[in-house]
């Protein structure tokens, strides 16, 4: 749907600020052009340990990516073990859910869509990701804003799903 | 009579109607920088700084940089934030999760 190569220019254009925003917050953020990942370490206040996020980018813009969390060799399939427990924030219920299995349950992630095993049948499917999601419900349209929102449900989070 | 000397010194923080703070947003590798009457709500401040960063959707708020970062509320005037000149807050969105 959208070749390889421009997917790289719209993720590198895109992680400029994406890396700019990791340097202020002490993350540690990867961007590997030839597997279409960016990854991304975070650290739970609560425990003090690292919680992998890896971003999958096929058919980015016109899909949203695909954000999971992982292990440390950023190869496991997302389990409940590598998701941080969630817990309400200021914001209301967490990004982080289960269903049929753990999911960042984000319209800017694809894995949140009915089409890819997710919760929602009732967004219109992925390509419309844009404009998914009801007023007052998270919005982040580039990379920077999602691992922003992200991050901040995360640090309100207190241990491991299992 | 011997006139007074006029004062050069810039009122104190707490006379000033305004602030002056160094916004940064997740998308954009340089921050900008904004003044704000002290009255202003931190909501209205967060959709105009969102605005002129190109944010056209969502619910922006403003965090703090400290670790971990603290959030501050939409619905108070600056001055209740206790900001002062030269500050720098980061654009969030303050939407729920799904």
């Amino acid at each position: 749907m959208v070749p390889a190569e421009t997917t790289v220019i719209i993720v590198e254009n895109e992680m400029v600020g994406a890396q700019a925003w990791a340097k202020r917050r002490n993350v540690a953020l990867a961007w590997v052009p030839e597997r279409l990942e960016v990854r991304a370490v975070f650290t739970q206040p609560e425990t003090e340990e690292p919680f992998f996020l890896r971003g999958w980018f096929p058919d980015y813009r016109v899909l949203p990516p695909v954000w999971i969390f992982t292990d440390a060799s950023w190869s496991a399939e997302p389990g409940p073990s590598f998701f941080p427990r969630p817990a309400q924030t200021p914001f209301g219920g967490s990004l982080f859910t289960t269903g049929n299995g753990p999911v960042i349950c984000a319209p800017f992630n694809r894995l949140a869509y009915a089409e890819h095993r997710g919760p929602h049948g009732d967004w219109g499917g992925p390509i419309g990701w844009v404009t998914a999601g009801q007023a007052g419900q998270v919005k982040a349209h580039c990379i920077g804003d999602m691992l922003q929102v992200i991050l901040r449900d995360l640090l309100h989070t207190r241990g491991r799903m299992a | 009579m011997e006139s007074q000397p006029i004062s050069t010194v810039a009122p104190a923080d707490h006379d000033k109607h305004e602030l002056t703070l160094i916004i940064h947003a997740p998308r954009s590798p340089d921050p900008k920088t904004f003044t704000w009457t002290k009255t202003t709500k931190v909501g209205d401040a967060a959709k105009e700084a969102a605005t002129a960063f190109g944010y056209a959707a969502g619910n922006p708020g403003f965090q703090t940089l400290d670790s971990p970062p603290r959030q501050l509320d939409n619905n108070k005037p600056l001055v209740a934030e206790h900001l002062k000149d030269g500050d720098e807050l980061e654009i969030t969105d303050t939407g729920g999760g799904v």
